[in-house]
C-alpha cells in the first residue's frame, strides 16, 4: 500500500488564508474597540483643555504621554537611566519570581496530595478558605522578615497569593477525569503512578494553564500593592505613591501605564506558553 | 496470556492482610482507641493542673486569663464605660456589694471556668472514645468538637520555661489529629479546614520550638583550621618565608607597612621588609561554605592572608587555605577571634522564628484580650472588631454596587454583540491597571472617606461578575432557546425564564471571587485615603509599633483574615440557599 | 442449551450484585446469573435499561465485585484476569486522549504493559491497518469522525492481543448507516482474530446480526431470562438481514424481551 506523504503533527484541515486577509479581518473585528479607545482619549484631552482642569485632579493624556516618552528617552540614552523603567524591571522581577515560586509550590503540593484523596479532601476546603484571606495584609510582616528593600519580601506575598488558586485548580484538573477514562486504565491494570503520568497530568494541563493566566495578572498587581507598604524607590508601587504624594499626577500615571504594560506582557507570555504546551487544545478551539 | 494453573480462591475469600501476625484492621482499631485514651489522659492532666493552680501560678498568671482578670478588676470600679466586658465586671462587683472586684477573685473565677470547660471537653472526648471503639460513623464529628475545644486552648495556655503544660496540650492535639485521620466517618468541608488549620498551628509552634532549640540556626561542624602559634609576628613571618607554614592569617594593620599587597597596587615589593611575601587583599572570603551556604565564624574584614610571593596567584578563595598549615601568633585577634573558634556550616538560618518575627500564638491572643493602650477602656479585640466592622461595611457597599454594575454590564453585553466587541476589551484591560495604583487619585477626586474606599472595592468586584454573567447568560444550548422561541416568548421572557436561571451558578462563582476582592480592595483602599477607622488603618498603625509589640500587628492581620473568610462564607451560604441542590461545578 | 465444550472463557454461577446493600436505596442489579461462554463465541447481552447488562460486563472486567456467586474469566478470578490483561474494552464513547495522536492512542495499553518502543509502533500500525485506518496514525482524534474514532478504540482494545473483547454499546452514538457498516467491520475483525466477544447493546437487529448467541435480560431484579442460539451461517453479509430466518430470530428476541418486561 502506497504511503501518503508524512503529515505534520498538526495537519490543518482548514485552508490557510493569506496573511493580508487575516490582518484586515482582525482589524475590522476590533474596529469598534479601537474607535472607542481613540474617542475616549480625544474627549479626555479636550475636556481637560477646555475646562482648564487642574493637573492634580486629572492630567491630560498628552501630558502623560510626554512624561512617558521622556522616560523612554532617558532609558534608551546611554549613561542615563530611567527610574520608571528600572522600577518596571524590579517589579516585574518580584512578580515573576513570586509567580514561579507560588505556581511551582501549588502544582507540587497538588501532585503530592492528589494521590491520597483524604489529604486533598482536607486540604481543599482550607485552600478555598485561605484564598479568601486578604494576603496583602501580610505585607508588613514580610517586610519585617525579609527586609524592606529585599525583593524576597514582595516575592513572598506574590507567591502566597498565587499558590492557592494554582493548587486548587491543579487538584481539580488531576481529579476531574472522566469515569470511563479511569475504567479504561483499570482494565489495563495500570499502576496509580502510570495513571497519574499518562492520564491525570495531561488532563490537568488546561486547568493548570488557565490558573496560570489568572496568576500572571495577580502577580503583577500583588507585587505593586505589596510595594505600597514600602520598598525600594525603584519599584512601581513606591514610585506611584511617591509621585502621587508629590502631586505629580502625570508621572504617577506613567507608573500606572508601566504597570499595565508589565501586566499585559506577562499575561501574553502565559498565553504563548499555553499555545506551545497544548497545541491540541487550542486547535480544538480554533476549529470549534 | 492465559494462565493454565487453576486458582480456586474466589474474589470474596482473598487472604486478609496481616502485620506481625495480627490483622491490620484490628491493629488499626486498637491503636486508635489507645491514642484516643492518651488524649483523654492528657486532658485530665490539664484539668488537674488548673484545678490545683492558684492565681499566682505561672500557668494561670501568664495565660491570657491572667492580665484579663487584672483588667476586669480595674474596670469593675468604673461606672458608664464603653467596654461590654467592663460593664459585666462592674455589675458583678455591685451584685457582690463591693466597690471593686479583687483580681485574685476574678482570676479564680476564670480558672474555675477553664476547669469546667476542660471537663466538658473530657465528657465529649469520652463519647468520642466510645464511638471510636464501636466504629460508629459519627466518630469523626465528635472528635472534631474535642479538637476545636483544644484548639481554643492554644490561645489561652502560655508557653512557660520548665513547665510542660503547653507541651501536653500540643501533644494532645497532635494525637487527636492522627486519630481523626484514620477514624471512621465522612470528611466534611469544615472538618478538612479545621484539621489543616490545627496542623498549621502545630507547625507554627513546632517551628518556634525548633528555632529556639537550635538557637535559630541549624549548623553542622566543619573541619577547623590547621594552625601553629608562634611567639611573635616576626617569628611567624620568618616561618612563612622558610616554608614551615604555607600561609599566615594576620591583622591588616600589623603588616600593611611590612608587606606588599597582591594584586599589586603600585607598591614596590622590593622596598618592603619582607620582599618575598605578599598579603592577599583580594581574597574571596565568601567562597567559604558548601554550595554558597555561609560558615560561622565569618572571615573578619580586618584580617588578611600572608603568603610567599610565588604562591600569591594560587590562592583566590579562603576555602583553599583551609587544609594548609597556617601560622598565627599569640595574643593576635586572628587567633582569639577566628582560628581558635570551632567552624560550623550554617545549613538553615531560622532567624524568623524569634519572638519578634513569629510570636507565640498565645501572645497574639493575649494581645487581643488586653487594652490597646495601657490602662485603656477598650480591649484590643474590641477595637479591632470595630475596625473590622467598619471595613466590612465598606466592602459590603463596594461588593453590592460592583456586583450590580457587573450584572448590568453582563446583560448588556449578552444582548448587544456590538457593545460587547467595543467595550469588553476595555473591561478586560481595566483589570490589568492595578486600581490600587489609581487609588491615591480616586481619593483626591472623592475625598478621603469611606466613599472612595467603596468605589475601589466596587471596581475590583465588577469585572469577574461581568465576565461570568456574560458567560452564564449565553450558556443555554441553542435548542433550549429555539424551544422558547417556539412558544413565541419575548426576549425579556427568555432572559428571565431561561438565561437568568442558567447563569446563576456562574454568577455565584464570580461572586465568591469578588467577595475576597472587595475585602482586599476595602483594606488597601484605606491606606492612601488615610481612613483610620478600618483595618487598613489599624494595620498601618500597628506596623509602626512592630519593633516594640509585634503581636498587635499579627492580631490586626488575624482579624482581617477573619473578615475575608466571613465574607466568603456568607456568599457561599447564600449560594447554597439560592441554588439549593443544583449540581455545582465547584 | 449450554453445552460444556472445552473450557469456557467465562463461567458465571449464581452471580449476584446488590448496590447499597442494607440501605433504603438498595438495588438488586443482578440476581442469580448463570452463563457459560465458549472460546470464539460472539455473545450479545440485550435488554431494557436497568436489566444489569452493563453491570455484568463490569463484573467480568473486574471494575466492580460481585456480591456473591462464582465468576471466572479464563478459569481465573476476574481480578487475576484483569491483572493478566486478558481482555480489551470498548465503551460507547471512544474515550481517546485529545492530546495524543491516533497512533499514540493505540499504543497506550502497550506503553502501560511496557512493550519496547519499536514493537509498539509496529503493532499500532498493524492494528490500525486491521481497522482500515492505516493512513491516519498521525492525526488527532478530533480530526476523525465518530465511526473512525470507534475504530481506533477497537484497534486500541485489540493491540495487546487479549483473548476476550468486552464492548459496552460501542456503536450507540453512531447513525444507522455507519452502525451497519461498523457491524460488518466488527465481524470481519472477529473472524480474523478468533477472539471471544461480549457485546452489550440496545438494538435487536444488531444483536441478532452479530452474535452466535443472544442473551436476553430483564430488569428489577436484573437477570437472564432467555438465551437464543442464532443459527445463521457465518460469514454474515448485508443480505443476511433480509433472510426470513433473520426476521424469525429477531421476532423471537423481541417477544422474549416483551415478556420479560411486561411480566
Amino acid at each position: 500500500m502506497a504511503q501518503a506523504p508524512s503529515r505534520s503533527l498538526i495537519p490543518t484541515p482548514v485552508e490557510e488564508k493569506p496573511f493580508s486577509t487575516r490582518l484586515s479581518e482582525s482589524l475590522r473585528y476590533y474596529l469598534p474597540t479601537i474607535l472607542i479607545a481613540v474617542s475616549v482619549l480625544v474627549v479626555w484631552e479636550l475636556v481637560v483643555r477646555i475646562f482648564n482642569i487642574q493637573q492634580f485632579l486629572l492630567p491630560r493624556p498628552t501630558a502623560i504621554l510626554e512624561e512617558f516618552l521622556n522616560e523612554v528617552r532617558q532609558a534608551t540614552s546611554p549613561g542615563e537611566g530611567s527610574i520608571l523603567f528600572q522600577a518596571g524591571g524590579a517589579t516585574l522581577y518580584s512578580a515573576v519570581g513570586g509567580f514561579a515560586l507560588g505556581c511551582g509550590a501549588g502544582i507540587f503540593v497538588a501532585l503530592a496530595t492528589a494521590r491520597w484523596t483524604i489529604i486533598s479532601q482536607a486540604l481543599m476546603p482550607f485552600a478555598v478558605a485561605a484564598n479568601s484571606v486578604p494576603i496583602i495584609a501580610f505585607a508588613p510582616i514580610m517586610n519585617n522578615w525579609f527586609g524592606l528593600t529585599n525583593p524576597a519580601s514582595k516575592m513572598a506575598i506574590v507567591a502566597i497569593i498565587v499558590f492557592f488558586p494554582t493548587m486548587i485548580n491543579t487538584v481539580r484538573g488531576l481529579t476531574m477525569v472522566e469515569a470511563r477514562q479511569l475504567e479504561l486504565m483499570q482494565s489495563y491494570a495500570a499502576s496509580p503512578w502510570k495513571i497519574l503520568r499518562a492520564l491525570r497530568i495531561p488532563n490537568a494541563l488546561p486547568y493548570i494553564l488557565s490558573a496560570m493566566r489568572v496568576a500572571s495578572a495577580l502577580s503583577v498587581i500583588g507585587a505593586v500593592v505589596a510595594e505600597f507598604f514600602g520598598g525600594p524607590r525603584a519599584t512601581i508601587g513606591v514610585y506611584i505613591t511617591q509621585e502621587a504624594a508629590g502631586f505629580n499626577f502625570a508621572r504617577a500615571w506613567t507608573g500606572i501605564i508601566m504597570a499595565s504594560i508589565i501586566g499585559i506582557s506577562f499575561y501574553v507570555a502565559v498565553i504563548v506558553a499555553e499555545r506551545w504546551l497544548m497545541p491540541w487544545h487550542s486547535s480544538l478551539r480554533r476549529k470549534g | 496470556m492465559t494462565d493454565s494453573t487453576h486458582d480456586n480462591l474466589s474474589a470474596a475469600s482473598l487472604s486478609v492482610p496481616t502485620l506481625a501476625g495480627m490483622p491490620v484492621a484490628a491493629l488499626r482499631h486498637w491503636g486508635l482507641v489507645a491514642l484516643t485514651c492518651a488524649v483523654l489522659v492528657l486532658i485530665v492532666v490539664l484539668m488537674t493542673t488548673y484545678q490545683t493552680a492558684t492565681a499566682e501560678t505561672p500557668a494561670m498568671a501568664q495565660s491570657t486569663l491572667g492580665p484579663l482578670s487584672e483588667w476586669l478588676a480595674a474596670r469593675s470600679a468604673e461606672d458608664n464605660q464603653p467596654a461590654l466586658l467592663g460593664q459585666l465586671a462592674r455589675q458583678q462587683a455591685l451584685v457582690a456589694g463591693l466597690d471593686r472586684l479583687d483580681p485574685v477573685t476574678v482570676s479564680d473565677a476564670l480558672r474555675k471556668g477553664l476547669v469546667a470547660y476542660l471537663g466538658v471537653a473530657l465528657v465529649i472526648g469520652i463519647a468520642g472514645l466510645v464511638a471510636q471503639s464501636r466504629e460508629v460513623t459519627w466518630t469523626r464529628r465528635v472528635l472534631l468538637v474535642v479538637l476545636l475545644a483544644l484548639d481554643a486552648l492554644v490561645f489561652i495556655i502560655p508557653p512557660l520555661d520548665n513547665d510542660s503544660t503547653q507541651l501536653m496540650l500540643f501533644v494532645a492535639i497532635a494525637l487527636l489529629l492522627l486519630v481523626l485521620l484514620f477514624a471512621p466517618g465522612k470528611v466534611s468541608t469544615f472538618m478538612g479546614a479545621v484539621v489543616v488549620f490545627s496542623s498549621l498551628m502545630l507547625a507554627w509552634e513546632a517551628a518556634k520550638a525548633v528555632g529556639g532549640a537550635v538557637d535559630y540556626k541549624v549548623t553542622t561542624p566543619q573541619p577547623g583550621w590547621n594552625y601553629t602559634t608562634y611567639a611573635t609576628l616576626d617569628e611567624m613571618l620568618t616561618n612563612v618565608q622558610s616554608g614551615a607554614v604555607k600561609v599566615a592569617i594576620v591583622d591588616e594593620n600589623d603588616v600593611e607597612n611590612l608587606i606588599a599587597p597582591y594584586p599589586e597596587e603600585g607598591a614596590d615589593a622590593a622596598a618592603t621588609q619582607y620582599p618575598d611575601l605578599r598579603m592577599l587583599s583580594d581574597l574571596d572570603t565568601d567562597a567559604n561554605g558548601l554550595l554558597g551556604l555561609p560558615v560561622i565564624p565569618p572571615f573578619p574584614g580586618r584580617l588578611v592572608a600572608v603568603v610567599p610571593a610565588a604562591d600569591a596567584e594560587t590562592y583566590t578563595g579562603i576555602g583553599q587555605l583551609l587544609g594548609q598549615p597556617v601560622g598565627t601568633y599569640t595574643g593576635a585577634f586572628s587567633l582569639e577571634k577566628f582560628l581558635n573558634l570551632p567552624r560550623s556550616l550554617v545549613l538553615l538560618d531560622l532567624k524568623i522564628t524569634n519572638d519578634l518575627n513569629l510570636p507565640h500564638l498565645q501572645s497574639i491572643a493575649n494581645a487581643l484580650w488586653q487594652p490597646a493602650r495601657r490602662n485603656g477602656d477598650l480591649l484590643l479585640g474590641r477595637i479591632l472588631a470595630d475596625s473590622g466592622w467598619f471595613t466590612w461595611t465598606e466592602a459590603a457597599i463596594g461588593f453590592t454596587s460592583g456586583a450590580l454594575l457587573g450584572f448590568l454590564l453582563g446583560v448588556m453585553f449578552a444582548h448587544s454583540g456590538l457593545l460587547e466587541r467595543g467595550l469588553l476589551p476595555f473591561v478586560v484591560a481595566s483589570q490589568t491597571v492595578p486600581i490600587l495604583a489609581v487609588a491615591p487619585m480616586v481619593v483626591i477626586w472623592l475625598g478621603a472617606g469611606p466613599a472612595s474606599v467603596a468605589v475601589i472595592s466596587a471596581y475590583l468586584t465588577f469585572f469577574p461578575v461581568t465576565i461570568n454573567t456574560l458567560r452564564g447568560l449565553t450558556s443555554p444550548h441553542p435548542t433550549a432557546i429555539e424551544l422558547m422561541q417556539s412558544y413565541a416568548a419575548t426576549r425579556w421572557t427568555i432572559l428571565w425564564k431561561l438565561r437568568f436561571p442558567a447563569s446563576l451558578p456562574y454568577i455565584f462563582t464570580a461572586l465568591k471571587v469578588s467577595a475576597t476582592a472587595s475585602v482586599v480592595g476595602a483594606i488597601i483602599g484605606e491606606l492612601p485615603s488615610g481612613v483610620r477607622g478600618g483595618l487598613g488603618g489599624a494595620i498601618l498603625n500597628f506596623n509602626s509599633y512592630y519593633v516594640s509589640d509585634p503581636t498587635k500587628l499579627w492580631a490586626a492581620i488575624l482579624i482581617a483574615a477573619l473578615v475575608g473568610i466571613a465574607f466568603f462564607v456568607l456568599v457561599s451560604v447564600v449560594e447554597r440557599l439560592v441554588l439549593g441542590r443544583r449540581v455545582q461545578a465547584e | 442449551m449450554v453445552e460444556a465444550v472445552g473450557t469456557p472463557v467465562i463461567s458465571a454461577r449464581n452471580v449476584n450484585k446488590i448496590f447499597n446493600s442494607g440501605s433504603s436505596e438498595q438495588v438488586v442489579a443482578l440476581e442469580n446469573v448463570n452463563l457459560n461462554v465458549q472460546p470464539g463465541e460472539f455473545i450479545s447481552l440485550i435488554g431494557p435499561s436497568g436489566c444489569g447488562k452493563s453491570t455484568l460486563l463490569r463484573l467480568i472486567a473486574d471494575l466492580i465485585e460481585p456480591t456473591s456467586g462464582d465468576l471466572k474469566v479464563n478459569e481465573k478470578p476476574p481480578h487475576r484476569a484483569r491483572l493478566d490483561r486478558d481482555y480489551g474494552m470498548v465503551f460507547q464513547a471512544a474515550t481517546l486522549y485529545d492530546w495524543r495522536t491516533v497512533s499514540k492512542n493505540v499504543q497506550l495499553p502497550l506503553e502501560i504493559m511496557k512493550y519496547p518502543a519499536a514493537q509498539r509502533k509496529a503493532r499500532a500500525q498493524e492494528m490500525l491497518e486491521l481497522v482500515e485506518l492505516g493512513k491516519f496514525g498521525n492525526h488527532y482524534p478530533w480530526q476523525l469522525s465518530g465511526g473512525m474514532q470507534q475504530r481506533v478504540a477497537i484497534a486500541r482494545a485489540l493491540s495487546f492481543e487479549p483473548s476476550l473483547l468486552l464492548m459496552d454499546e460501542p456503536f450507540g452514538a453512531l447513525d444507522e448507516f455507519t452502525r451497519e457498516r461498523m457491524n460488518m467491520e466488527l465481524l470481519r475483525i472477529w473472524e480474523r482474530t478468533k477472539i471471544t466477544v461480549i457485546f452489550v447493546t440496545h438494538s435487536i437487529p444488531e444483536a441478532v446480526f452479530l452474535s452466535s448467541r443472544v442473551v436476553v435480560m430483564s430488569p428489577r431484579p436484573g437477570r437472564i431470562t432467555q438465551v437464543v442460539d442464532v443459527d445463521l451461517p457465518y460469514p454474515r453479509v448485508f443480505e443476511t438481514r433480509e433472510q426470513p430466518r433473520y426476521f424469525q430470530l429477531a421476532t423471537m428476541v423481541r417477544e422474549y424481551l416483551r415478556e420479560a418486561h411486561g411480566g
